[in-house]
């Protein structure tokens, strides 16, 4: 994205107290995620390590703000590194739906023809499956843990961002410049990726962005299922099923990690729609003027 | 300007959503802190019945619902129901029931068909006695090849044919022929002779506890052979039978006759009036206030369950989060029975995989294992930390088999075996996907064996999975889990079933330590063909074999269950309608049912 882009998405949030939220939110849920191995207080707790017999099922203190849980492990600990996980998830899924999806959608765009058609029906095949039930079949088959969750999230993502390149890659294609580059002999290759790519990107930056949240909570979706990360790993949506069977005696073990789905996936969306809004032309006019809204 | 207005209107809805949600969390958390009996949606929950090693996959189970007429009597009043004032017990079961063929069932729906089948004998292990059944008294001789059982002269199938010795031959050479399910159990029988209409003489190819397989909880019933005629099939061997009980059709003789079968969702069971127990004196498995319909409702939740019996919309549960156990002894509304279970769980270990090969890390890991630990983290307390392989309550149970928990003793012995840093390498210790007693056990193995330097990754699997991959392990132990967390619970009571199940050289499909030592098969086959003979002798050597494994630690046995029952306080007996030797059966015949 260009710098003015990232303005207008400053002022867009700077105007608006929810866009704002979104955005502290997001900010937060980065550093947490960066920083988690560093800040949490009970490191060996949060990596599920060691259980402690004589701390089990305590109810949130100052010494454990979430409680602790049926191994005696502190919830606040496992919470925060959580976030570690559901922010390599996020990257982990959109990353490589990007990289499946960009190049196809690129190539199916420019090529068009028959290699295009092909490509492009294989990837509407993909579309569709319902999205989380594909999601779910490919990591009962590959089998659990973080990379596995990954990849079978990935899997039912990319067709999404090849659909977005495709038309755009479709409409950019017949601009007069790319017929220059192609006239002067410029490879196939080059035009693709240094001529028409950087200009495709945008609308699927934002799509991106949008979608770190909904690939958080279908993580935690399939790991609350059974069939994501394994235990002791403290993803957000393995600790809500963990504490599940004691939710009767303990209602902080599901409580705080749900809430921290919650709070995260709401952020994501309100700064995507922040930045959906920067995308919107006539918006962008007003705010390039500089006139108020 | 107009646009100025609508967007303020989304921003303020936005805020608003937003405030909504978290007042309603907020709610949500105070309400369950609050009060204990809190309202639950439905999940998985674990369901020891399900993940199982009984192979029910064997059993032809095509569970067929019946276009059955009656009408759900679900209705939550309890104990009571409209027509006739008859008395309702509605029994909540974790797990689907599977098919209702008396021959072949070898899973879940062994929880009703005791009620409406009856067996030669009834064995309460607790006592290490037998109940009469249909038997009334039975003798072996001949160096226990030879067993007579005189059956009584007033019982009746609810088709209104007398049980007779023609009818247990049938049943049982029908369970034979067929092959599936638990039909092994009747292997050391050669031939059955019909003495006379009340007398019935098996002829067995080896010594063999006939009494205690004529007890099985499985592949043990006996029928009406005139379900062929109703079938229209040739024989009895014709899948039509099959067919036919599957239908939602009995052919017991039991105190309860099925009159609804629909698996996924409530079986129901009316009281046979005719039976010969009610009329019995003294008999141990009647009670004159019975239940006169006896309801299995599919509920597949255990905080479902909970929270149904204390509405008194069920008035037995099957299963209730153990965490809540202590708390619903303290409530007025209900009882808490607690009961051994002859279910165990024991941690496989691949005996050809290096280093686990090497006796000495085996018994390092034994060593290193706090079993107090993960009884009261796993099971709340509601287990027995195991002693050897065979359950306590049962015979054949030693008490001094536990290993102790020793992290010095475990540093010595891995250093001895040249691991004085741990093992470099990390073991795969797999258990079944969504069973948390399996992974509580497994996080605490994990966090204990780190403290002597060995690494374990914990992996949950389905059962199908990580049984054919422990399987592939007599090909290729090296692509074979290390360690493999796995419950047994016996066909019929012997320690046999344990002991050859999972140790002997033989038995390809469970004994998933690849464990072979001659010695010890030897002493097996020899113990179970003593146990009709010379008992004393049987339980010397079947103390041998597990000293053995005590030394030789293909397996290590965690801890044995303690089956915990939730009923309204209404029903009476409920203690005496459990019985380990049938996992989840409530005999509802010996049930008390206040008002």
């Amino acid at each position: 994205m260009i710098p003015e882009d990232i303005r207008v998405i400053f002022k867009l949030i700077k105007t608006n107290p929810v866009s704002m939220a979104g955005l502290v939110i997001v900010a937060a849920f980065l550093v947490v995620g960066l920083l988690a191995p560093f800040i949490t207080p009970y490191p060996q707790d949060a990596w599920g390590d060691v259980y402690h017999l004589d701390q089990r099922y305590q109810p949130p203190s100052w010494a454990h703000p979430f409680g602790t849980d049926e191994m005696g492990r502190d919830m606040f600990s496992r919470v925060i590194l959580g976030a570690r996980f559901s922010l390599i998830i996020a990257v982990g899924v959109v990353g490589l739906a990007l990289i499946i999806g960009i190049p196809i959608g690129l190539i199916a765009g420019y090529l068009g023809g028959k290699i295009g058609t092909t490509l492009m029906r294989i990837t509407d095949m993909f579309l569709a499956f319902p999205p989380l039930l594909l999601a779910i079949a490919l990591a009962a088959t590959i089998g659990r843990g973080l990379t596995n969750t990954i990849i079978a999230l990935a899997i039912s993502w990319w067709p999404w961002y090849t659909r977005l390149i495709y038309v755009q890659v479709n409409s950019i294609k017949t601009l007069p410049y790319v017929d220059a580059a192609r006239i002067v002999g410029v490879h196939p290759l080059a035009i693709m990726f240094r001529h028409i790519l950087p200009n495709a990107l945008t609308p699927v930056t934002v799509q991106a962005a949008l979608d770190m949240g909904s690939a958080i909570l279908e993580a935690a979706g399939l790991s609350f299922l059974g069939v994501g990360v394994t235990p002791p790993t403290p993803e957000w949506g393995l600790l809500v099923t963990e504490g599940w069977s004691s939710i009767n005696i303990a209602w902080w073990i599901s409580l705080f990690p749900g809430l921290a789905i919650l709070i995260t996936v709401l952020g994501f969306n309100l700064l995507a729609d922040a930045v959906r809004e920067a995308g919107d032309p006539r918006l962008r006019r007003i705010l390039i003027v500089g006139r108020k809204l | 300007m107009r646009r100025t207005s609508v967007k303020g209107l989304s921003k303020t809805a936005g805020i608003v959503i937003a405030v909504i949600i978290i007042i309603i969390i907020v709610a949500i958390g105070a309400y369950y802190a609050a009060q204990k009996p809190a309202p639950a949606t439905t999940t998985t929950s674990p369901s020891p019945t399900t993940s199982s090693p009984s192979p029910s996959p064997t059993t032809t189970s095509s569970p067929t619902t019946t276009s059955s007429p009656s009408p759900t009597t679900s209705s939550p009043s309890p104990t009571t129901t409209a027509p006739g004032k008859k008395t309702l017990v509605i029994y909540a079961s974790l797990s689907e029931m599977t098919s209702a063929d008396p021959s072949t069932e070898f899973s879940n729906s062994i929880l009703w068909m005791p009620l409406v089948y009856e067996p030669l004998l009834w064995y309460d292990p607790l006592q290490d006695k037998f109940i009469p059944g249909l038997a009334v008294s039975w003798e072996s001789s001949n160096n226990g090849t030879v067993w007579t059982f005189h059956l009584r002269k007033n019982a009746v199938f609810h088709d209104g044919t007398p049980v007779t010795a023609e009818a247990v031959k049938e049943s049982i050479e029908r369970t034979i022929a067929l092959g599936q399910g638990a039909a092994f159990i009747w292997d050391p029988v050669d031939h059955i002779e019909v003495v006379d209409n009340y007398t019935i003489k098996f002829y067995l190819k080896y010594p063999a506890a006939l009494d205690k397989i004529a007890a099985s909880s499985y592949g043990a019933w006996i029928f009406s052979p005139k379900v062929v005629e109703y079938a229209g099939a040739k024989n009895l061997t014709d899948p039509k039978v099959a067919d036919w009980f599957n239908a939602g059709h009995d052919a017991g003789s039991g105190p309860y006759k099925l009159v609804k079968w629909d698996p996924e969702n409530e079986v129901i069971l009316e009281k046979n009036p005719d039976w010969w127990g009610w009329k019995e004196p003294n008999y141990p498995l009647a009670s004159p206030n019975a239940p006169d319909v006896f309801v299995v409702k599919i509920v597949k939740d255990s905080v479902t369950q909970e929270r149904l019996v204390l509405s008194g919309d069920i008035h037995i549960a099957e299963y209730v989060p153990l965490e809540d156990v202590d708390n619903l002894k303290h409530n007025p509304k209900v009882q808490v029975v607690i009961k051994p279970s002859f279910q165990n769980l024991l941690m496989l270990i691949n005996t050809k995989k290096p280093p686990l090969d090497n006796v000495l890390v085996r018994r390092a890991i034994a060593h290193a294992i706090p079993y107090e630990d993960i009884v009261k983290i796993a099971r709340n307390g509601l287990a027995q930390v195991a002693s050897g392989p065979i359950p306590h309550g049962m015979w054949g149970h030693f008490d001094n088999l536990t290993y102790e928990y020793n992290l010095t003793l475990a540093k010595q012995l891995l250093a001895q075996a040249g691991f004085p840093n741990g093992i470099n390498r990390t073991l795969l210790l797999t258990y079944t996907a969504g069973d948390i007693y399996e992974k509580r056990t497994a996080e605490v193995i994990k966090a204990s064996l780190a403290k002597i330097g060995i690494n374990v990754e914990i992996r949950p699997m389905s059962w199908e999975e990580q049984w054919s991959l422990a399987k592939s392990g007599w090909e290729n132990p090296e692509a074979a889990q290390d360690l493999f967390i796995f419950y047994w619970w016996p066909t019929y009571i012997t320690p046999f079933d344990f002991l050859y199940n999972m140790f002997s050289s033989e038995s390809k499909l469970f004994n998933l330590c690849y464990y072979e030592n001659p010695q010890f098969d030897k002493l097996i086959e020899k113990a179970v063909t003593l146990e009709a003979t010379d008992r004393a002798k049987a339980l010397r050597l079947y103390y041998q074999a597990q000293k053995i494994l005590y030394d030789d630690v293909p397996a290590i046995p965690l801890w044995d269950m303690l089956d915990v029952r939730v009923a309204v306080k209404s029903i009476g007996n409920l203690d005496k309608a459990i019985n380990p030797a049938y996992p989840t059966v409530i005999f509802a015949q010996v049930l008390e049912v206040k008002g």
